[in-house]
């Protein structure tokens, strides 16, 4: 459903994404990683259209979204959490997941002033479910700004489902979460996000990685180094020099 | 009810509009220091309506309404592509321009041997409708407070539906409602419209209570002040900038002993506020808690 043709970002003379083709399937999941600044979350950004393209190809479904404006792109479609944590602080739990869902097909236009009951209420209970299985179901009513960490980490998924999304790109969902709160949200991801969609996740905790997805991308300096299964990937030589740096004396 | 009540009733319920316009673009983030412009246009446009064309109060109200409306959808067309500092900026020019057009606008017209209409800056004079068609004072106070009730409600209305929350979304972080689909730019835009028609309510109304309008009273401490009104009373509500609009007009300027001080007791509390509250008396969270509160008594 994702194809990513030969893309290049770059920002002055830096190459943030340096020629990349990456693909997504429904149903897929392809784990991201590689070091600090390789370019992941840049991709996020240029595929939901926060930067433009500067060459290269973004096709979702077969049709061309590069350079369209970032809300017309995520329409078609895609929702993304963020690595920094974004949520609307002043709104409660629920508001964050209920406000989201403006543009689903399933909100009539004119429900932005008038809502429909009986599809008001549906679409409530299915929130009010999707709190529950994140565990916010007691927070529900608080304001987001108030929530700890894991939290609000927790609501950006809830609030990016809540959405109907095809295509997922989630932004180091267990950013500093503890093993226990990762292990939490990756069952999270595995049941409630990944069935029926294509997913792609950022991560930095390996485990993480293992556990949701069949095919990892490593990339380093805007370049994709290595592709494979999370296992094929880690024994790979450029990753683990990209990681880790090469060994002194080791001039193979 | 003595004269003077009702005098200050009116004024609060007239600057309610202002305040309330102003509140509607700090719900979408925005500052603006221009909504006097919007006022000052209703009021003359109104005014114009009723006392050179003979048109009716209600109509000529909608039409000044409506001509604000139109004037904050071209101003916002260039404007709202721009955020934050700049926005404000061009707003306060945009309100000065206004100004400085009334001080040379001049179209008058012979009505029973009198000439009337604006006349630059000497203001326009006899916008007599309400003596000409014997409504009395307290009536007219009525008729401002029904017009407040209905927009009021037209408030609530927007802020328990989908299109109030994108305004609140908006305001919050204007990526991340980007992120969830929003045209950011069409829905600032709309609440500039919005905001304007409010205003020049405030205005027409304005121009018919006073009968008589001149430019210079539409300057920007009007804006400012509408601006402080949200920020005292609060933006989790409606009912913040009228709380701040209560304490001005009806405490600060109203009470023979204190309206001496009023700019600087006005100026220390929206200091203070900013320092303490400051998203003023009834913020996100203390709506939020009063909200939760009536839920579980009800």
């Amino acid at each position: 459903m994702l194809e990513v043709e030969g893309l290049v970002r770059t920002f002055g003379a830096v190459e943030a994404i340096a020629g990349l083709d990456l693909s997504v399937a429904p149903g897929d999941c392809l784990g991201l990683i590689g070091p600090n600044g390789s370019g992941k979350t840049t991709l996020f950004n240029v595929v939901t259209g926060v930067y433009p393209p500067t060459a290269g190809r973004i096709r979702l479904d077969g049709e061309d979204i590069g350079g369209s404006k970032p809300d017309r792109i995520v329409n078609r479609g895609i929702a993304r959490t963020f690595q920094n944590l974004r949520v609307f602080e002043r709104m409660t739990v629920f508001e964050n997941v209920w406000a989201a869902q403006h543009r689903r097909g399933d909100v009539a236009p004119r429900e932005l002033l008038f809502a429909r009951p009986s599809a008001e209420r549906a679409r409530r209970a299915e929130i009010d479910a999707l709190l529950e299985r994140a565990g916010l179901a007691d927070r529900r009513d608080i304001l987001a700004g108030g929530l700890p960490l894991p939290d609000q980490r927790r609501l950006e998924l809830v609030r990016a489902l809540a959405r109907g999304p095809r295509l997922l790109l989630l932004d180091e969902p267990a950013g500093g979460m503890t093993p226990a709160e990762t292990e939490g949200m990756a069952a999270l991801i595995r049941e409630a996000a990944i069935p029926g969609r294509g997913c792609i996740v950022i991560e930095h905790k390996m485990e993480m990685i293992r556990e949701l997805c069949d095919r990892v991308c490593v990339l380093d300096f805007g370049r994709k180094i290595a592709e494979g299964s999370p296992d094929s990937v880690l024994r790979d030589d450029r990753v683990i020099e990209a990681y880790i740096g090469r060994e002194v004396g080791d001039d193979a | 009810m003595d004269d003077h009540l009702i005098g200050i009733l009116s004024n609060i319920g007239m600057i309610s509009f202002i305040a309330l316009s102003a509140y509607l673009l700090l719900i979408v983030g925005e500052i603006s220091f221009g909504q006097q412009a919007f006022f000052a246009i209703g009021a003359y446009a109104a005014g114009i309506a009723t006392a050179m064309w003979g048109w009716d109060f209600w109509p000529g109200l909608v039409w000044g309404a409506g001509i604000a409306a139109l004037a904050a959808v071209l101003v916002g067309i260039p404007t709202l592509r721009i955020r934050g500092l700049y926005f404000s900026i061009a707003t306060l020019a945009f309100a000065e321009m206004v100004r400085l057009v009334f001080e040379v606008f001049e179209y008058r017209v012979e009505i029973d041997g009198e000439m009337v209409g604006p006349d630059g800056s000497d203001g326009f004079r006899d916008i007599r409708y309400i003596f000409e068609n014997d409504i009395t004072a307290f009536e007219y106070m009525a008729m401002i407070y029904l017009l407040l009730a209905a927009v009021l409600a037209g408030f609530f209305l927007l802020e328990r539906s989908r299109l109030g929350s994108i305004f609140r979304m908006i305001g919050q972080d204007h990526i991340l409602a980007e992120m969830q689909g929003l045209n950011v730019t069409l829905y600032k835009i709309l609440a500039l419209c919005l905001a304007g028609f409010v205003a020049g309510i405030g205005g027409a109304l304005y121009a018919h209570l006073t009968t008589f309008v001149e430019p210079k009273i539409f300057n920007v401490m009007l804006g400012v002040h509408s601006l402080a009104y949200g920020l005292i009373g609060g933006l989790g509500t409606a009912f913040g900038p009228l709380i701040g609009v209560a304490i001005d007009i009806g405490f600060l300027e109203s009470v023979q002993f204190i309206s001496g001080y009023r700019m600087i007791a006005f100026g220390g509390l929206v200091a203070v506020l900013l320092i303490v509250r400051p998203r003023g008396l009834l913020d996100e969270a203390a709506v939020n808690r009063i909200r939760l509160l009536l839920r579980r008594h009800a």
